[in-house]
């Protein structure tokens, strides 16, 4: 059996292919922050629980599955301020504020995310 | 195709199995870089899955893959086990449409850096499903990490492999006696 070599030429080919999906993704994100009509949705189970505007300052709890958890929202800013759940990501990942992105405590299927609330750039269609 | 020693295969599936095993529980004790994202982790396991591929084929990979994805299951719940399994064998299975291509030759890194980023991208998707949210934000960053990592476990492959072909080739022909 021939040897494999440690980096061959075709390499790169694996290397262009992955920076063009991580490329299209930036600026896909760079150019839908827009953060001024956008909401903070928050979802139990796949479920939309509430939907709260980011300007206004608020301290959500949440309960699901003899998990808890509370997210503070504040000034633009939404952040898991306290979680029961055993390795406390969503805590750690800090405050989010730009449309798309979201934190997700996975124990408790808790998640939010910011997402805009301007109908007209929302997708035309979700196919589940 | 020769008649196959079942012993022999049985244990060295058991022997990837364990050394993935091994190598995700080492992972868990990796604390968590302050710039990188929370529960990212380089993917040691690949290591073997790789080895696996190269080595001992597909069913072998298969076998690894699962049995880490069980372990998960044991031991950290099905949330976890998802997470693991959804990552694990899509990763797998692009490094064996990888390694296996006829049309082109990769390298060790490369496959590496393949693996790396289809296991990342799949536990995003089935971290979506979940909660049914999508949290692609964090894909350019996991790009490239995906880089960093996967050139690790390529270049540890590039080491590993050899020994490994070698001892496999003494134990083909010295299971002619048993």
């Amino acid at each position: 059996m021939n040897k494999r070599k440690l980096f061959a030429p075709c390499d790169f080919l694996i290397i262009v292919v992955v920076a063009l999906i991580a490329l299209c993704f930036t600026l896909f994100l760079f150019f839908q922050n827009d953060t001024s009509s956008s909401v903070a949705c928050i979802k139990i189970n796949g479920e939309v629980y509430r939907e709260i505007s980011l300007n206004q300052t608020q301290n959500i709890d949440l309960e699901n599955n003899g998990h808890h958890a509370s997210i503070h929202i504040d000034n633009g800013e939404v952040y898991f301020s306290f979680s029961d759940c055993p390795d406390k990501l969503c805590v750690n990942q800090g405050a989010i504020s730009r449309n798309g992105e979201s934190i997700v405590c996975l124990p408790g299927r808790f998640s939010v995310s910011i997402i805009s609330s301007d109908k007209e750039n929302d997708l035309d269609a979700v196919i589940n | 195709m020769k008649k196959k020693n079942l012993t022999l295969n049985l244990t060295q599936n058991a022997l990837m199995c364990a050394c993935a095993i091994v190598l995700s529980i080492f992972e868990s004790f990796i604390p968590d870089l302050p710039f990188i994202i929370p529960g990212m982790k380089p993917g040691l396991a690949n290591i073997v899955t790789m080895t696996a591929i190269e080595g001992f084929g597909f069913s072998s990979a298969l076998y690894v893959t699962v049995a880490k994805s069980a372990f998960v299951l044991i031991t950290r719940g099905f949330t976890a086990f998802l997470m693991s399994f959804s990552g694990g064998l899509a990763s797998m299975l692009v490094m064996y449409l990888i390694l296996k291509s006829k049309a082109f030759s990769f390298g060790c890194i490369g496959t590496g850096i393949a693996g790396a980023f289809t296991h990342n991208i799949a536990q995003l998707a089935m971290a979506s499903l979940l909660t049914d949210t999508l949290i692609f934000f964090y894909l350019p960053i996991i790009s490239l990490i995906s880089f960093i990592t996967g050139t690790i476990t390529g270049t540890a492959v590039y080491f590993i492999l050899p020994p490994v072909l070698n001892a496999l080739k003494k134990d083909k022909n010295s299971a002619k006696y048993t």
